[in-house]
C-alpha cells in the first residue's frame, strides 16, 4: 500500500525500470547475435555440461572418422596387393603345373619357365614390400622401410627373410573399437624363418626346374606348396574384407553418432530463431514503454495547473 | 479581546509561524533531488490563555496565537535501520556477483576456445599421432596443442589470479573507507549532540549521518542503531566499532578495522590450498595493527556488505575454483606424465614427463602448466616396447600403442591410468572431491572440468537469482523510507498555497485590528 508518491520515489523506479527493460533487452539481442541460448556456463548451468559433452563426444568422433578413413586406405592397399600376389601365384602354379610335364618340354624349355618362376619371386617379393605413406603394410610397426629382404641382396636366389616386427597397427574407429589395419607378412608370405615361405616354395620350383634332369617329384612337392600359398591368400583376403566390414559399420556408426551429437549440441545451445525474435520484439516494446511511461509521469505536477 | 495590542501580537505569530512553513516547503522543494535529505514538517503549536488568569488581568482566556514548536524532521529510525540492512545484503551479493561474471567470461565456455575444446584436441591430436607416428608432422601437432592446452589453463588460472588481487585491493579499500566513516560518524555524534543540547537545528547534521550510517552498512554490513542518547552506534558482527558513549573507552570515540591475513588470502602467488583466512580485529583507539592485541575483537568474520562478499570470493568462492583448476593442472600433467613415461620416443628412448609445472612457483600447477618437450617432436613417446601378444618390440618402432592410451586418457574412457578414486598415488595427485556430495565427480579430466564449469556456471546462476530478489526487496524497502521522508512537490505546493493564504489572513487580521484601533484611537473622543 502506497501512501505518499514521491518525485524521487518516481524517479527511482522510472530509472529502475527503464534499467530492467534496457538489461533484458541487451539478453534478448545477445542471444539474436550470438544465435546462442547459451553464452555463459550461468545461462543454463545443467545444459552447458550437455554441451561440454556434446562438443567433445562430436570432436571425438570426428576423430574416429579421419582414423577410418586412414585404416581404409591402409586396408585398400593390402587388397591391391593381396590380389596382384594371387595372380603371380596362379601363373607360377600354372607354370609350375607346365614344368611338371617333363616329357613335352626340352632343357631349354625348362629353362625358361624357371626363369619366369624367377621373375615372379622378384615380383612378389617387391608385393611384400607395398608402402602406405613410406611404411611396408606388412612389416609390422618396423621403421626399416621394408618388410622383406633378400639374406644376400647382390643374390636374387638368396634366402628371403622377413625385416619387420611383430607389432601391429591399429586405428581406434569407435568407442572401444580398435581395428587391426596392417597385415601380418607370415600370413600372407608364410614363415620365411622356417624355410616355409612364399619365396622358398618360388626358389624350390625353379631350382627343380633348372635341375637336370628336372626334377618332377620336387615340382610336384611346390604344385603342392603353391596351392596351400593360394589358400593363404585367399585367407588373408577374407580376413581383410572382414577388417574392412569392421572399419565401415564402425564408420556409419559414428558419422549417425555425430550428427545426432550435433542435434543435441544445437538443441541445447542454438537458439530457437522464431523465440528469440518474438522475445526481443517483445523487450523491446517493453522498453519503449517504459520510455513512454517516463515521458507522460516525470512531465506532470500540481504546478501544472495552479495559476 | 485582551490587552489592547495584545490582538496585534496574535496576528504577528500566525505570520511568523507561515514564514516559517513557507520556509520549511521552500527547502524541501530545493532538496527534492538531493540524496539522504529528509523532509522536514514545520510543526505548530497553539499558545493558550493562562489557565488561571491573574486578578484584574485583561486576558480574556482565549488562545494567543501560534509557535512553531519545532521544524521536525520526518524520519523514521526503524524503517532506517531495515533500509541499512538490506542495502548491506544487497551490496554482499552484487560484490559476488560482479566478480564471479568476470571470472566466468575468463573462463569463456562453453567454446571452441575453451579448456575443454583445448581438451578435445589434445586428444585428437594424439590420435593423429597415432596414424603418423613415423613423421614429424603429428608429432609436432601434438606437442603444439599440448601448449594450446596448457595455455588455455594457465590464462584461466592467472585470470582468477587477476580476480583476486582486484578483491584484496577493494578489500583495503573498503576498509580505510569503513574506518573513515567510524571516525565521521563519532565526531557527527558528538556534533548531534552538542547542537542538540544547544537547541540549534540538527537537521543537516542527522542527515549526514544516516549516509555515512548508510554506507557503513553497504561497506561492512554494519549494524547502526540509534541510542537513547541520540548517538549512534555501530557494530560489526557484534563487534562495537562506534561504540555507545560513555562505555570503555569513552565518548564519541571510533575503533579501527583491521583486515587479517588479507596479502595471503587467495594470494595468486601461493597455491590456493596454503593461503590463509581473511578475518578481521578491531582495534581500541590507541592501538598499534601492527603489535597490538586487538583490544575489542579478534578474527572474527564479516558476513554483510562489500567486505562480506569480498572475504566469500577470497576465502571460498574463487579459492574453492582455483583450487579444483590447480588440481585439474596437477591431474592432468601425472596422469599423461605416467602415460608418457610408460612409452617410448621416435628415437626409441623411454618417454621423459610431456607437461611441467613448478608447484612451488607462484600460482601453483595451474598458473604454470607447460608442455615439457616442446621443440622436441622426435621426444613424443609413441610407442610401447610390446606387442600386443606382449612380446617384446624391437625400438625404435612405428608403433603407436601409447599414443592411444593416452588419448584415450583424455578422451573420455578412462583407463588404468585414471584410477576412480581420482588418486594417482606416487605421482601425487589426490584428486578432488565435490563439496557439496564429497564425492568424486569425474571419471576422466574432461568430466572433472565439465563438473567445475557446471558448478561454477551454477553459482553465477544462483548469484544472480539472489541479486535480482535482494534488488526488488532493497527498492521495496527504500520506496516505503521514500514514503516517509521523501519530498513530494505536489505536497509541498499545496503546503506552500496553505502557508500563503494563511499569511495573507493573518497580514488581514493585522489590517482589521488596524481600522479597529484607528477607530478607537482617531475617531473616539474626538
Amino acid at each position: 500500500m502506497i501512501s505518499r508518491v514521491t518525485q524521487h520515489m518516481l524517479v527511482g523506479r522510472e530509472l529502475s525500470s527503464i534499467g530492467t527493460a534496457s538489461t533484458r533487452m541487451a539478453a534478448a539481442q545477445e542471444t539474436m547475435t550470438t544465435g546462442r541460448r547459451i553464452n555463459r556456463p550461468s545461462d543454463a548451468p545443467a545444459d552447458t555440461t550437455v554441451a561440454l559433452k556434446a562438443r567433445g563426444a562430436i570432436g571425438q568422433n570426428e576423430q574416429y572418422q579421419r582414423n577410418a578413413q586412414d585404416g581404409t586406405a591402409w586396408l585398400s592397399t593390402i587388397d591391391t596387393t593381396l590380389s596382384s600376389t594371387n595372380k603371380l601365384l596362379n601363373r607360377a602354379y600354372v607354370l609350375a603345373l607346365q614344368g611338371a610335364d617333363s616329357g613335352a618340354n626340352g632343357a631349354a624349355a625348362e629353362s625358361a619357365i624357371a626363369n619366369e618362376v624367377d621373375q615372379i619371386k622378384a615380383s612378389i617379393l617387391g608385393l611384400s614390400n607395398t608402402q602406405y605413406l613410406g611404411r611396408p603394410v606388412f612389416g609390422g610397426t618396423t621403421t626399416n622401410g621394408s618388410a622383406y629382404v633378400l639374406s644376400d641382396p647382390s643374390d636374387p636366389s638368396s634366402q628371403v627373410v622377413y625385416n619387420g616386427d611383430s607389432g601391429s597397427v591399429n586405428r581406434r574407429v569407435g568407442d572401444g573399437t580398435v581395428v587391426r589395419v596392417d597385415m601380418a607378412g607370415a600370413k600372407v608370405f608364410g614363415d620365411t624363418a622356417g624355410g616355409d615361405s612364399v619365396f622358398d616354395h618360388l626358389q624350390a620350383l625353379s631350382d627343380a626346374l633348372r635341375a637336370s634332369p628336372v626334377d618332377n617329384t620336387k615340382v610336384q612337392t611346390s604344385i603342392a606348396a603353391l596351392q596351400k600359398d593360394m589358400n593363404g591368400i585367399g585367407a588373408a583376403q577374407a580376413d581383410e574384407g572382414a577388417r574392412m566390414k569392421q572399419i565401415d559399420t564402425a564408420s556409419g556408426i559414428s558419422q549417425d553418432t555425430t550428427l545426432a551429437l550435433q542435434k543435441v549440441k544445437s538443441d541445447v545451445e542454438d537458439v530457437d530463431i522464431a523465440e528469440a525474435t518474438i522475445n526481443m520484439q517483445s523487450m523491446t516494446a517493453a522498453y519503449k514503454a517504459a520510455l513512454m511511461a517516463v515521458g507522460k509521469s516525470t512531465q506532470q505536477s500540481l504546478l501544472d495547473f495552479l495559476r | 479581546m485582551g490587552s489592547t495590542f495584545g490582538s496585534l501580537n496574535v496576528a504577528k505569530s500566525g505570520l511568523q509561524y507561515q514564514q516559517i512553513a513557507i520556509d520549511t516547503a521552500n527547502n524541501n522543494i530545493s532538496n527534492v533531488n538531493t540524496d539522504g535529505y529528509v523532509r522536514r514538517r514545520a510543526e505548530a503549536a497553539e499558545v493558550g490563555g493562562p489557565g488561571q488568569p491573574v486578578r484584574w488581568s485583561f486576558t480574556d482566556g482565549h488562545g494567543q496565537g501560534v509557535a512553531t514548536e519545532s521544524v521536525k524532521r520526518l524520519s523514521d529510525l526503524l524503517m532506517d535501520k531495515r533500509v541499512r540492512t538490506e542495502h548491506g545484503n544487497l551490496s554482499f551479493l552484487k560484490v559476488q556477483q560482479a566478480s564471479m561474471e568476470r571470472v566466468e567470461a575468463t573462463i569463456n565456455e562453453p567454446s571452441d576456445k575453451g579448456v575443454a575444446s583445448m581438451l578435445t584436441a589434445y586428444g585428437k591430436a594424439w590420435q593423429d599421432v597415432v596414424s603418423a607416428p613415423d613423421g614429424e608432422a603429428a608429432r609436432a601437432s601434438v606437442i603444439a596443442a599440448g601448449q594450446s592446452l596448457a595455455a588455455s589453463i594457465t590464462t584461466q588460472a592467472r585470470g582468477l589470479g587477476t580476480e583476486v588481487e582486484q578483491q584484496q585491493a577493494a578489500v583495503t579499500e573498503n576498509v580505510k573507507q569503513v574506518n573513515a566513516d567510524a571516525q565521521k560518524l563519532a565526531q557527527l555524534n558528538h556534533n548531534i549532540f552538542v547542537a542538540k543540547a544547544n537547541g540549534s537545528d540538527v537537521g543537516d547534521l542527522e542527515d549526514q549521518r544516516d549516509q555515512i550510517a548508510l554506507d557503513l552498512s553497504n561497506k561492512a554490513g554494519a549494524v547502526v542503531e540509534a541510542q537513547p542518547d541520540g548517538r549512534y552506534t555501530a557494530y560489526l558482527n557484534g563487534n562495537a566499532l562506534v561504540p555507545p558513549a560513555g562505555t570503555g573507552i569513552g565518548p564519541d570515540v571510533a575503533n579501527t578495522l583491521v583486515a587479517n591475513n588479507l596479502a595471503t588470502s587467495g594470494d595468486p602467488d601461493q597455491d590456493p590450498s596454503t593461503t590463509g583466512t581473511l578475518s578481521y580485529s578491531i582495534f581500541a583507539p590507541g592501538q598499534d595493527p601492527l603489535t597490538d592485541t586487538p583490544a575489542i575483537a579478534s578474527s572474527f568474520a564479516l558476513t554483510s556488505g562489500e567486505i562480506g562478499g569480498e572475504s566469500v570470493l577470497l576465502n571460498y568462492t574463487i579459492k574453492d575454483y582455483r583450487a579444483k583448476l590447480n588440481d585439474l593442472a596437477t591431474g592432468l600433467a601425472s596422469v599423461v606424465n605416467a602415460q608418457h613415461r610408460a612409452g617410448f620416443d621416435k628415437n626409441g628412448t623411454a618417454g621423459v614427463d610431456f607437461f611441467s609445472f613448478d608447484p612451488s612457483k607462484p600460482g601453483g600447477a595451474a598458473a604454470q602448466l607447460t608442455v615439457a618437450i616442446a621443440g622436441h617432436p622426435e621426444l613424443v613417446a609413441a610407442s610401447s616396447n610390446t606387442d600386443a601378444n606382449g612380446n617384446p618390440l624391437p625400438l625404435p618402432s612405428n608403433d603407436a600403442t601409447n599414443a592411444d592410451l593416452i588419448s584415450e586418457v583424455l578422451l573420455g574412457k578412462p583407463t588404468a591410468a585414471v584410477p576412480t578414486d581420482g588418486s594417482i598415488g606416487s605421482t601425487g595427485w589426490t584428486g578432488w572431491t565435490d563439496t557439496a556430495t564429497n564425492v568424486h565427480s569425474g571419471t576422466n579430466i574432461s568430466d572433472m572440468y565439465q563438473s567445475m564449469v557446471a558448478g561454477l556456471g551454477s553459482t553465477v546462476a544462483g548469484l544472480n537469482t539472489q541479486t535480482t530478489n535482494q534488488t526488488m526487496l532493497t527498492s521495496q524497502v527504500d520506496d516505503e523510507r521514500e514514503q516517509t521522508v521523501g519530498v513530494s512537490i505536489d505536497e509541498e505546493t499545496i503546503n506552500l498555497m496553505a502557508a500563503q493564504r494563511a499569511y495573507q489572513a493573518s497580514s488581514r487580521v493585522l489590517t482589521v485590528m488596524n481600522e479597529v484601533l484607528d477607530t478607537l484611537i482617531n475617531r473616539m473622543g474626538v
